[in-house]
């Protein structure tokens, strides 16, 4: 911005703020102290849906794992009377997650903060206008080795909490949606390849009532910022339901064109396999640590 | 974050987010409303906005998001908003030339829109404006790019009518 740039016109627009009076704020106070009532309330119920859910098994998964977690007690843990219900404890340790190829010399999974970024290279909105009652996001990184700047590997975590399964499900069907067509409004991810959408397998993900998945491959210009490699992102992008609560994950990592090794092959299941097995692995430990307070 | 933070950061931004949101969003009454509502969350969440890096985006995108899902939901149901969430609102007039860059805005498409805000009224840099829109910078760039190729002749036609 220079003081020549005609669009510094628009800077008169923050006049506007000095003609603002904000209302007290005691009201505003007041209306998210009766937000935070009508959840909790709300999360009476999600509790009960919860063991419902657990206790009855409804398998899209169809994992038959006798390990299965079982019912929790009408007791709760997790939320304090004034925390609300997600909490950082729902958030996998890196430690749990998957190290990366030895064919890349990537550090130690590390979290940071996600912020308002968005979870699914494929989010075709805001998290935000799914119309849960809370969310947690999170991301995990893989540096590159030196003189790379960018990093190999990112996982990113959103964990939605809903009023109600209804709202739930409308919200996984969304979030599939956006898994099977790949709308990237949120990202402007430039597609390569969007396989078909799939439940996820049997013991990928415990205690979880449905999950799917869906594997896209779109561009890595982190890279090359002039073009001229094919250097790709592969990344699985996931989301579960556990009652009223939804987990979204993503776990991407840079490749290309053939996928994240160890391996000598480029095409068919062979090659994809070694990165499946560390998605897999991510996808048990950040869901299951997800949905660790309801089972 | 206790009250006594919460007060000051809402007097504080309160006003800007106000401006801000207007500019996003055409209208003063909307942009009133969705900023309070973004406060009444930030109260309801303030365990996480407390957290936040930056409070002050955590509230915009919060009342922005509340009006793009607001926007849905007329969509959806081709019905009014819902002005439940808080008291109908007058505000005063705005000077003629700051209806006519909120109209001008107004034309060019919500994401082009939203970024030029964020750069030029909140003055974001545009590292700033990917972080918060979720968008690469490269993509953060082409949307300013595009907004102001746009926007210039609109801009450079209301002020020839203000001045003539």
């Amino acid at each position: 911005m220079t003081d020549t740039d005609p669009l510094d016109r628009l800077t008169v627009l923050r006049a506007l703020a000095d003609e603002v009076s904000p209302p007290p704020a005691a009201d505003v106070r007041r209306r998210g102290d009766r937000r935070r009532r009508r959840a909790r309330a709300g999360m009476v119920a999600a509790a009960v849906v919860a063991v419902v859910a657990v206790a009855v098994p409804v398998t899209v998964l169809g994992t038959g794992d006798d390990s299965r977690p079982q019912p929790a007690g009408p007791t709760r843990t997790g939320p304090s009377a004034t925390e609300g219900v997600l909490s950082e404890a729902l958030l996998a340790d890196p430690a749990d997650l998957p190290e990366l190829s030895p064919e890349v010399s990537a550090g130690a999974w590390t979290g940071t903060p996600l912020g308002t970024a968005p979870v699914l290279a494929c989010q075709g909105a805001a998290l935000r206008s799914l119309g849960a009652e809370e969310q947690l996001t999170h991301a995990y990184q893989a540096p590159g080795g030196s003189g790379q700047r960018y990093p190999l590997g990112v996982i990113t975590v959103g964990v939605l909490q809903f009023d109600d399964e209804e709202a739930a499900n409308t919200a996984y069907d969304t979030v599939q949606g956006w898994l099977r067509d790949c709308p990237a409004t949120e990202t402007g991810a430039e597609t390569h390849e969007v396989q078909p959408l799939a439940p996820v397998g049997p013991g990928a993900v415990p205690a979880v009532e449905r999950a799917a998945r869906s594997l896209v491959q779109y561009s890595a210009p982190q890279v090359c910022p002039d073009g001229g490699c094919d250097a790709a992102w592969f990344d699985a992008q996931v989301v579960a339901q556990a009652g009223t609560r939804l987990v979204l994950l993503s776990h991407a990592e840079i490749a290309g064109p053939c996928p994240p090794g160890p391996g000598t092959s480029c095409e068919g299941d062979a090659a994809l396999a070694p990165w499946l097995e560390r998605v897999d692995a991510t996808t048990a430990a950040v869901v299951g640590q997800a949905v660790s307070d309801l089972g | 974050m206790d009250t006594g933070a919460f007060d000051e950061l809402y007097h504080a931004a309160y006003p800007r987010l106000v401006a801000q949101l207007h500019a996003m969003l055409g209208s003063r009454d909307e942009a009133e409303e969705c900023v309070q509502e973004a406060f009444a969350r930030g109260w309801q969440h303030r365990a996480t906005l407390g957290r936040a890096d930056h409070p002050e985006a955590w509230l915009r995108t919060t009342a922005y998001r509340f009006a793009v899902s607001r926007w849905r939901k007329v969509v959806r149901g081709r019905r009014s908003p819902d002005r439940a969430v808080g008291p109908t609102l007058t505000a005063p007039e705005v000077s003629a030339d700051h209806v006519a860059l909120v109209d001008a805005l107004a034309t060019l498409p919500e994401a082009q829109r939203r970024a030029l805000v964020l750069h030029y009224v909140a003055d974001l840099p545009v590292e700033a404006v990917a972080r918060e829109t979720g968008s690469p910078v490269g993509t953060v760039k082409a949307r300013l790019s595009r907004g102001r190729a746009a926007l210039l002749p609109l801009l450079q036609d209301t002020a020839g009518r203000s001045s003539s």
